[in-house]
């Protein structure tokens, strides 16, 4: 065996030596680095924050807990400081159209002041108006025009009664009008005392009746002409005293605000009101409401309604900003994005006004910068139609769910559109990312920056150094301990590690947040004032363990020979294969015994694995592929004569992958060949046609399965894996492992061909195929071609003896 | 004089209310100035409405037509007309009172009587301690304030008769028309039992003699101190009445309390108050009182 070439302890890990990261403890390293190895995602960050026009929004992608969003975030807030501040906006009654509130834009901070300045106006127009119609001058006006009224009134009616009086007539009022009845002193005529008058009394009483009524119906007729006289005089002065009471406050406003027309015009239209409706702030005199509906009813008219709706609704206050505004979304639904059109209840009804319109967060982040998650943006309903129709029409609308969809036909209300000019960043995943490309043909439109964030970055000097401030950058963010340099090291080699491979980190942050803190918690629990390589190891061990009880579970079957691995002696058409369990972040290898029969046949290669649907495509690629290789290799001069099955043993829950078809081969060519492989040695790797040996995933783990075993039964010196060659710079193995191969107890052997292998199982030489085509007697090649021209021949000559065409 | 004034903390005995409603504005203030003074000497109400038998009548005549009172339309009415009008017009009194009452802990009822108004009124409130009654009723055509069924029930009745104005309520100022009779005594003493401690009486002195209203004003003095209630003294003479009424006739919220003494001088005196101030007038008349 020792001739066989394998891999030294130093091939199998990749360390890194603490003496270069140049400090004793990350307590010295001042300079903070938040992330390293991003250009390509800084560089299209920086394009989409240096292009206004539409569409340039970007979608950083990446897998979750790499930091984007505070990377964006971070890009977003040293810009903002410089942006210019965004206006303020503010919702108004609108008095033509109530139900379509208006929207003006304020500079920034006068919105808050022209909400002051309108409470202050409503309050001191209350008091002014109050004052005014209490007034003597007022009152004495307005009971001038009543008093007259009445006495004209009451002046046709008394002449009336005097000549009703005159006629012996008396005049009674009835349920629903004046009536006219003959009287004497002692007052009205009974009707007995009627009908005992003649019929000339009679007729002369009925001719006055009718002349009274026709009296009366010119007065009554007369008495609403009177009323709408009265009333309109009593209006034009409410007018002329509102005026004069709210003028001078008016125009004091319409002075401030005289560089804005929008706010002069609603100032005015203010002043219209409360002269149009000067009623309403007259003294009242009414009772006490005793009933719910007299409440609403008074609610709803009156001064004190239309002062209410004055108001201003104040709805993005820049006042207390400088330069624009960055807000990041947590929970991106409908009416938190859009905003929304809130209801009170009122005695059993649900009412809403102008007042109740809430801004959304692209309210808030307009003239500014707006991060979401794409995926919770993606899952709330309607949320990213919303966001689309808002970046599309360049406007914020206002609408329910329920009213953008047509659901509901009650009326609401339509706020007027705020004008949009924002910059979004979605944070979300590749596979989002490649999703909405691929199936909303207007993403790409509105999306136009992908800002693509790796996860892995080379493992070289300058990257290591960045590596190292990063590490130190997380330390004092989550407000742990220093790290020695060692412990430094130690998370280095452990990124390495969590990429697979010995010349690559991983620049997932949040890993190495959580290994930090943990190795923190352990380092508090030795006593240790900074924190030692060895306390990280254990973090990374109890991680391990948190996770590998079927790991444990696993090991424990095949060592109670529950499954069967053999790991030593010989054994034709058997072989340990490996294969590669993930249970999340965890990923660990099991050995998995794989054999192969042989008999007469047509050269198919059954994967039973297949047959039975518990087998995966790749896999079964990767069996086809042998039957490639057998054809290739020993099938020029003489037909493929078997039949073969190959199986995955005691394997019960699928497989998938062609990381075992070079180990299937190596099980084939020992059933055909009738050599025997050894158990001592597992194997992992994909085989082409050529029989090339190519690299396979999760090489560590793999290894480190079969080590387990074979450390548990006992090392004796002569086991070990065999592993594509093209694996060898992903090996970042465990440190017993390491071990055990520098104690020469535990061997790696990595090969670039099938030869090679079948050389380290069998102990025997391949052989190459000579000029002449064959190979070299006693080689492993040679074995196989005799044993398939034996088998050639045979089954010509049971076809021959069947009468069947062989062919 | 002076044993007069000490008599002056007898008070008007109400332990039954009556008022009368019809569906006139007044007489809705009426109901709720009956229901203050309720509270006030924790009595009862009885409200009554009167089926005026002189509306029935007429719907009996040869000449039942009437004028609308809106639309001007002459139109017949039959007795079925006239009696369904009736009392659509009491169910809507019933119902206001019986809502207004039951707003309170007031014990309270309600009688329709048909008859002739005066009539039945007289009759009725033999039986109570208070008659509440507004102004005038339905009828808007009467000249001036007092309808012409108030003003003779007020001619007629002796007990104690509280007229409302529409739109008006009971409540401060409490003002008292000093007269040296006992109704005159009775009504300072109602007037001081319905006043609130910290507010003042007016008490209006009608005397052309200077020096009888001097001592009037001394011993409405004295009697102030001793009965620790503050008042202010206002005196005038015939000729400058007219002052006062001029000053108090604007008011919608108070009570004026006036003893009423079966004499042409004073029946004159109350009729020009009832037609030319606003304010709800307490009418003493028979000394029913309680010490």
């Amino acid at each position: 065996m020792s001739r066989i070439p394998e891999l030294s302890s130093e091939e199998l890990y990749r360390k890194c030596d603490p003496q270069q990261l140049g400090f004793e403890t990350t307590a010295e390293i001042e300079e903070e680095v938040n992330i390293v190895g991003q250009e390509r995602a800084f560089s299209a960050i920086s394009l989409s924050m240096n292009i206004s026009h539409p569409g340039y929004n970007i979608f950083v992608l990446g897998p979750t807990g790499m930091g984007k969003r505070e990377i964006v975030q971070n890009f977003f807030e040293e810009r903002a400081a410089t942006d210019t501040t965004p206006p303020d906006w503010i919702y108004v009654h609108n008095f033509k159209t109530p139900d379509e509130p208006e929207a003006i834009e304020l500079p920034p901070g006068k919105g808050s002041e022209y909400v002051k300045d309108i409470d202050g106006l409503i309050e001191e127009m209350q008091t002014a108006l109050s004052a005014a119609f209490k007034s003597e001058e007022y009152q004495n006006r307005r009971q001038g025009i009543i008093e007259t009224f009445k006495e004209k009134q009451s002046e046709l009616f008394n002449d009336l009664q005097e000549k009703a009086n005159q006629k012996g007539l008396a005049m009674i009022k009835t349920p629903s009008g004046i009536a006219f009845a003959p009287r004497d002193d002692e007052g009205v005529l009974s009707p007995d005392e009627v009908n005992k008058l003649s019929e000339e009394e009679r007729d002369q009483i009925a001719q006055n009746i009718k002349g009274l009524q026709e009296v009366l119906q010119k007065i009554l007729q007369q008495v609403p002409v009177w009323q709408r006289e009265a009333k309109q005089e009593i209006k034009e002065i409410n007018i002329e005293m509102a005026n004069f009471a709210i003028g001078g406050l008016i125009n004091e406003l319409i002075e401030k605000y005289n560089y804005h027309n929008d706010i002069v015009e609603h100032i005015k239209q203010i002043q219209d009101q409360v002269v149009e409706n000067a009623d309403g702030f007259l003294p009242s005199d009414e009772q006490e409401p005793t009933h719910f509906i007299e409440v609403i009813s008074r609610q709803q008219n009156g001064g004190i309604a239309l002062m209410e709706k004055f108001k201003v609704n104040l709805i993005i206050d820049n006042s207390e900003r400088k330069g624009a505004p960055v807000i990041f979304e947590n929970n991106p639904t409908y009416p938190n994005l859009i905003g929304r059109v809130e209801h009170y209840a009122q005695m059993g009804m649900l009412r809403t006004d102008y007042r109740m319109i809430k801004p959304g967060a692209m309210h808030s982040a307009n003239g500014g910068y707006l991060i979401m998650d794409a995926r919770k943006l993606l899952t709330q309903p309607y949320a990213w139609e919303g966001l689309k129709r808002a970046l599309q029409s360049k406007e914020i609308e206002i609408e329910s769910i329920g009213q953008a969809l047509s659901l509901i036909s009650t009326v609401s209300l339509k706020p007027e559109p705020v004008p949009l000019n924002l910059k979004i960043a979605l944070v979300g995943d590749r596979l989002l990312y490649y999703l909405l490309v691929q199936y909303d043909p207007e993403f790409s439109e509105l999306f136009k920056v992908e800002a693509d964030f790796e996860t892995e970055i080379e493992w070289d000097e300058t990257n290591q150094e960045l590596y190292a401030k990063m590490i130190a950058t997380v330390i004092k963010n989550t407000k742990t301990r220093p790290f020695k340099n060692s412990a430094v090291a130690r998370l280095i080699e452990q990124s390495a590690r969590q990429t697979s491979d010995s010349e690559r980190l991983n620049t997932h942050l949040q890993d190495l947040s959580d290994l930090i803190i943990e190795s923190d918690y352990w380092a508090n629990k030795n006593g240790h004032e900074a924190v030692i390589d060895l306390d990280v190891q254990k973090a990374i061990d109890t991680k391990i363990q948190r996770a590998d009880r079927l790991r444990e579970k696993f090991q424990k079957s095949i060592l109670r020979d529950i499954n069967l691995i053999s790991t030593e002696g010989e054994v034709i058409g058997q072989i340990n294969g490996l294969s590669v369990y993930s249970l999340g972040a965890f990923m660990f290898g099991k050995p998995t015994r794989i054999t192969a029969q042989i008999s007469l046949g047509k050269g198919q290669v059954l994967d039973i694995e297949r047959e039975v649907e518990t087998g995966g495509p790749i896999h079964s690629k990767g069996v086809l592929i042998l039957a490639g290789f057998l054809k290739g290799r020993y099938a020029q001069e003489v037909p493929l004569s078997l039949s073969a099955s190959m199986v995955f043993e005691q394997s019960y829950g699928g497989v998938d992958g062609d990381s075992a078809s070079s180990t299937e081969l190596f099980a084939l060519l020992s059933a055909i060949a009738e050599v025997p492989i050894k158990q001592n040695i597992a194997v992992t790797g994909s085989v082409n046609q050529h029989g090339e040996i190519q690299a396979i995933g999760g090489v560590n783990q793999k290894v480190e399965g079969f080590y387990d075993i074979c450390k548990q039964r006992g090392l004796t010196g002569n086991q070990g894996v065999l592993i594509p060659k093209s694996n060898i710079i992903h090996l970042m193995l465990r440190r017993d492992v390491v071990k055990s191969v520098k104690e020469d107890k535990f061997h790696i052997y990595p090969v670039d061909h099938i030869d090679e292998g079948i050389e380290i199982l069998t102990g025997i030489k391949s052989g190459e195929k000579q000029t002449d085509g064959s190979y070299p007697d006693n080689s492993f090649n040679a074995i196989v071609n005799e044993r398939l021209e034996y088998m050639a021949r045979k089954l010509s000559e049971f076809g021959k003896a069947s009468g069947s065409n062989s062919e | 004089m002076e044993a007069t004034v000490n008599k002056a903390n007898q008070t008007i005995c109400v332990d039954r209310i009556l008022v009368s409603l019809d569906s006139s504005r007044h007489s809705f203030a009426a109901l709720q100035a009956a229901i203050q003074l309720a509270h006030h000497f924790d009595a009862t109400i009885h409200g009554v409405f009167v089926e005026d038998i002189t509306l029935l009548d007429l719907a009996k005549m040869p000449f039942r037509q009437e004028v609308g009172e809106y639309s001007a339309i002459v139109r017949e009415f039959s007795s079925e007309d006239m009696s369904r009008g009736i009392l659509v017009q009491s169910r809507w009194v019933i119902k206001t009172f019986k809502k207004l009452i039951n707003q309170t802990d007031l014990q309270g009822d309600f009688t329709v009587i048909t008859g002739n108004v005066n009539e039945v009124i007289a009759n009725e409130t033999e039986n109570y301690d208070l008659l509440v009654m507004g102004k005038s009723g339905t009828n808007t055509m009467q000249k001036g304030r007092l309808g012409s069924t108030t003003r003779a029930i007020i001619r007629e009745q002796i007990n104690p008769i509280l007229i409302v104005e529409e739109g008006n309520h009971l409540g401060f100022p409490t003002i008292v028309l000093f007269e040296n009779t006992n109704q005159g005594m009775i009504s300072l003493g109602t007037c001081k039992s319905l006043l609130d401690p910290d507010d003042t009486m007016i008490i209006v002195i009608l005397d052309d003699d200077p020096a009888s209203t001097q001592s009037k004003k001394i011993l409405l003095s004295e009697w102030a101190s001793e009965n620790q209630i503050n008042i202010s003294i206002q005196s005038y003479s015939t000729r400058t009445l007219s002052r006062f009424i001029q000053k108090i006739r604007g008011l919608k919220k108070g009570l004026f309390v006036l003893p009423y003494l079966q004499n042409i001088t004073s029946e004159q005196m109350v009729n020009l108050f009832l037609e030319r101030i606003s304010l709800p007038i307490l009418l003493i008349k028979t000394p029913t009182k309680c010490e």
